[in-house]
């Protein structure tokens, strides 16, 4: 057994002391979204709800489980979030092993050209006229297809692959007669657990909180996902009204925005909140992969 | 070596693409056959068997349906969170479909996403065949002017008896939406509803006045003197000096003071531009104002007027109104049963009439209502021009009009046998606004409206409260106010610089005045800055808009 000094024993405790900070600054808030959302709104508007829950309701729930919109969203959300990061992750993984490759011919102008979209883009309407005219529009390609790979994402892989996966290990199995996808099947992947699974949750998050392409692609409603459906609940239409006409219309909608807003957060958060635990351990191991290899 | 490497890597890559594109086209191609279908059932038809007379192509020139084969237009339209249902599994809609067998295609658009998406349209040239509500007056100048949106005058004389027949009962309406090119781009919104020209209403805490034994105050002295009583006599009697005696949200044109102004003799709005004997007239320099301001900073300076009032959000006033014990003397807003809910808005709180001022001025503000621009344009992508001018006609009919704007007779609407119309009861766990929207596109829709229509159709308790509220403030009403006009794109671009950058310094300035005062003081500087500002050149703008308008 050390003893401890003095010294350590002080360090220790503003150590702590500092951590709890931190901790309760990022805990407050998610602790914050679930008391108010079984809270009086109005109670929470006028501030006075902030560590206990005040004139507890459950209406906002009860509506969020009435409102069709919001689980067909969840039902897109999950599908886009599975079958997107699917096809995210087998063809990061591939692309990015090919070019890891030294006897790949030309790969240096194929990561050039790759890394040229990195800089620049064609911009938002060359994008849409492209999406348009392969006929993508309002199908769930269009959420799909478009952000397949990530540039920077098949970056991080191949540094990943160059760096712990030996030549001679390659060597050695083509000595046995291995080909290149056998070995890629049955070797390489099964030395890539935590780069797959900082790919799952890399594409998986950013397919959950996609907004943008639905918003711009998409136009038949039972295709939206959850996040485009909760930006038009919770974003306040504080829009100068053009007409007094609409002003009922718009205060309506307040209301039902201000019972379910902290509801539909959480419901929104919890699948990724699920995720992130069983995911974790690799995530901080994987990100350094980058950080120190690369 | 090298070259001949990258040549053989591009067309490996090209044999990739295009193998790809020819399979989704072979997709898309499936996809969609109602367009073609449909032109080619149009040729078939010509050919022969429909007599010629009261046809026009596919198009019956009278009466329902409108076409013999399925036409499809579609539509876009803005989606608000209270449709709970795709449109076309609404009843209305559905019911549309079937008697004028033209299908419809929804472009539904959620309602935050809208202008991004709609200037996206139109810079990709993806058009709809037709946009519903939400195109902004320059929107029409330009698209229009651009030939994008297509000019309706001849299509609503020959194919829109309805329509025609509005515009011609309404000359105005007709002003209001007709560009200074002498083409009408949209149709209006026509909704004439009285309360609406009032947006701003004012309240007072009835329950208090009653408890301290005054009168609803009728001079800015007597309202002086109430609103030191609430403040000073606890008269919501939790022992705490909590009550806050007069609360508004400034800047804002329902919830902010523009018409308290009228008190002084010069109304104000958030353009600070009225109308009188023809001519447009700037507010924020006149005398009227100045004293106006010197008013409302004696009751800032006496902790009369809500410390928040020139921060607070809507839900944040919203929350004051529904706090428990009451906090509100005296308020101003859109509708009262918002802000502190029905049940205490009947019960505790009355209207507040104009107070007289000094000067025995009692004025109230009025806003173009009734009438909303940009209610219906047809693109240029549109085939059908005739057939979709015809189908409009037919939502412009009133009793149509009702069932697109309120819902479904029998749904949310009942004729009676005398030919009135009534509202049927909203079902309890339901908002109004939801069960409006439950069965129709609603607020979504364009509609024509005409008072008459509403006369006829019995109030529900919000509307009769709001419409006593427009009785109160109607004969305080300016004569004239300033139409809703078209800018010339010169004028636009003009406009929008010079307005912002003046209606903040105005804003600034007379927040300024109500918090700490030192109107005398800094008026002259005020007057030279706005000078400075070109405020002369915005108010020739206002001024030649005006005379546009006036001309036609």
């Amino acid at each position: 057994m050390i003893t401890k000094s003095h010294e350590d024993v002080t360090f220790d405790i503003i150590n702590y002391l500092i951590l709890t900070v931190f901790l309760l600054a990022v805990l407050y808030p998610l602790y914050f979204v679930a008391i108010a959302s079984f809270s009086d709104p109005n109670m929470v508007n006028a501030g006075k709800v902030w560590l206990i829950p005040q004139g507890i309701t459950f209406e906002g729930y009860q509506r969020i489980l009435d409102d069709p919109q919001i689980w067909i969203g969840y039902r897109n959300s999950l599908f886009y979030t599975v079958f997107g990061t699917a096809l995210n992750v087998v063809l990061t993984l591939t692309a990015a092993y090919a070019l890891s490759r030294k006897d790949l011919d030309g790969r240096n102008i194929v990561m050039a050209m790759l890394v040229f979209t990195m800089l620049f883009g064609g911009g938002l309407i060359p994008r849409y006229l492209v999406v348009k005219n392969l006929k993508m529009l309002d199908t769930v390609w269009a959420m799909l297809i478009p952000n397949a790979v990530g540039v920077w994402n098949i970056i991080i892989c191949r540094t990943f692959f160059q760096s712990t996966i030996p030549d001679e290990m390659l060597d050695a199995a083509m000595m046995d007669g291995c080909s290149s996808s056998r070995f890629f099947i049955r070797i390489v992947l099964p030395l890539s657990s935590a780069l797959i699974a900082v790919m799952i949750l890399f594409y998986g998050v950013s397919h959950w909180n996609a907004f943008f392409d639905a918003l711009i692609f998409l136009r038949n409603q039972k295709l939206y996902p959850l996040q485009l459906i909760l930006r038009e609940i919770l974003i306040e239409n504080e829009v100068e009204l053009q007409m007094m006409e609409d002003a009922e219309t718009v205060a309506a909608q307040q209301r039902i925005a201000e019972t379910i807003k902290y509801g539909v957060i959480m419901v929104a958060s919890i699948p990724m909140l699920i995720l992130y635990p069983f995911l974790q351990k690799y995530f901080v191991k994987g990100v350094m992969i980058g950080a120190i290899k690369g | 070596m090298q070259i001949k490497k990258f040549l053989s890597w591009m067309l490996a890559l090209l044999m990739v693409v295009s193998l790809g594109l020819s399979g989704c086209k072979q997709q898309a191609s499936t996809g969609e056959p109602s367009g073609e279908e449909v032109k080619e059932n149009g040729n078939n038809r010509d050919s022969g068997k429909e007599s010629e007379v009261g046809m026009l192509g596919n198009m019956y020139k009278t009466g329902l349906p409108i076409v013999k084969d399925k036409v499809t237009l579609r539509i876009a339209a803005r989606k608000r969170p209270l449709h709970s249902k795709e449109f076309n599994d609404m009843i209305v809609p559905g019911k549309f479909e079937e008697k004028t067998n033209v299908h419809i295609e929804w472009d539904a658009i959620p309602g935050t996403a809208w202008e991004q998406k709609k200037n996206l349209m139109f810079a990709a040239d993806d058009l709809p065949d037709v946009f519903f509500k939400g195109l902004t007056p320059s929107d029409e100048i330009n698209y229009g002017g651009q030939g994008m949106l297509i000019a309706l005058d001849k299509l609503i004389g020959e194919w829109a008896p309805n329509i025609k027949n509005l515009l011609e009962k309404r000359p105005q309406v007709k002003k209001m939406c007709t560009t200074p090119s002498g083409n009408i781009y949209a149709l209006p919104h026509v909704e004439e509803q009285v309360f609406l020209l009032n947006p701003d209403n004012f309240f007072i805490n009835k329950t208090w006045l009653d408890k301290l034994d005054l009168p609803i105050p009728q001079t800015t002295d007597e309202f002086y003197k109430v609103l030191k009583a609430f403040k000073q006599e606890d008269p919501n009697g939790n022992g705490t000096d909590d009550e806050i005696p007069l609360s508004f949200r400034f800047g804002n044109k329902a919830d902010g003071i523009y018409s308290l102004f009228g008190s002084f003799g010069l109304l104000d709005n958030q353009q600070h531009i009225i109308v009188e004997n023809g001519k447009v007239v700037f507010t924020a320099d006149k005398p009227e104002h100045k004293e106006a301001l010197k008013y409302f900073y004696m009751l800032y300076q006496e902790g009369l007027i809500d410390q928040e009032a020139f921060t607070q959000d809507s839900k944040q006033y919203t929350a004051k109104g529904h706090n428990e014990p009451m906090l509100l003397g005296a308020f101003i807003t859109w509708s009262h049963e918002n802000i502190c809910g029905t049940e205490r808005a009947y019960n505790n709180y009355a209207f507040q009439p104009p107070l007289k001022g000094p000067g025995g001025h009692m004025m109230w503000n009025k806003y173009n209502a009734g009438v909303g621009r940009g209610g219906f344009a047809i693109t240029s992508a549109n085939e059908y021009p005739e057939i979709t001018m015809r189908w409009i006609n037919e939502v412009y009919l009133p009793e149509n009009s009702l069932e697109w704007s309120f819902g479904p007779f029998g749904h949310n609407l009942k004729k009676n046998a005398d030919g009135t119309y009534e509202y049927i009861e909203t079902p309890s766990g339901k908002s109004y606004g939801e069960f409006r929207h439950s069965e129709t596109v609603g607020s979504s829709a364009p509609a024509g409206l005409l008072k008459e229509t509403f006369d006829r159709l019995k109030p529900m308790a919000a509307v009769k409260a709001k419409t006593e509220r427009y009785m109160v403030y109607k004969p305080y009403f300016p004569e004239d106010i300033y139409p809703l006009v078209y800018y010339t794109s010169e004028q636009e671009q003009l406009l929008s610089t010079l307005r912002t950058d003046i209606e903040q310094y105005i804003n600034k300035m007379q927040a300024k005045w109500i918090i700490e005062g030192g109107i005398d003081k800094d008026w002259d500087d005020y007057i030279k800055q706005l000078d400075k500002m070109r405020l002369k050149e915005l108010l020739k703008i206002y001024q030649d808009a005006f005379n546009t308008f006036n001309k036609e």
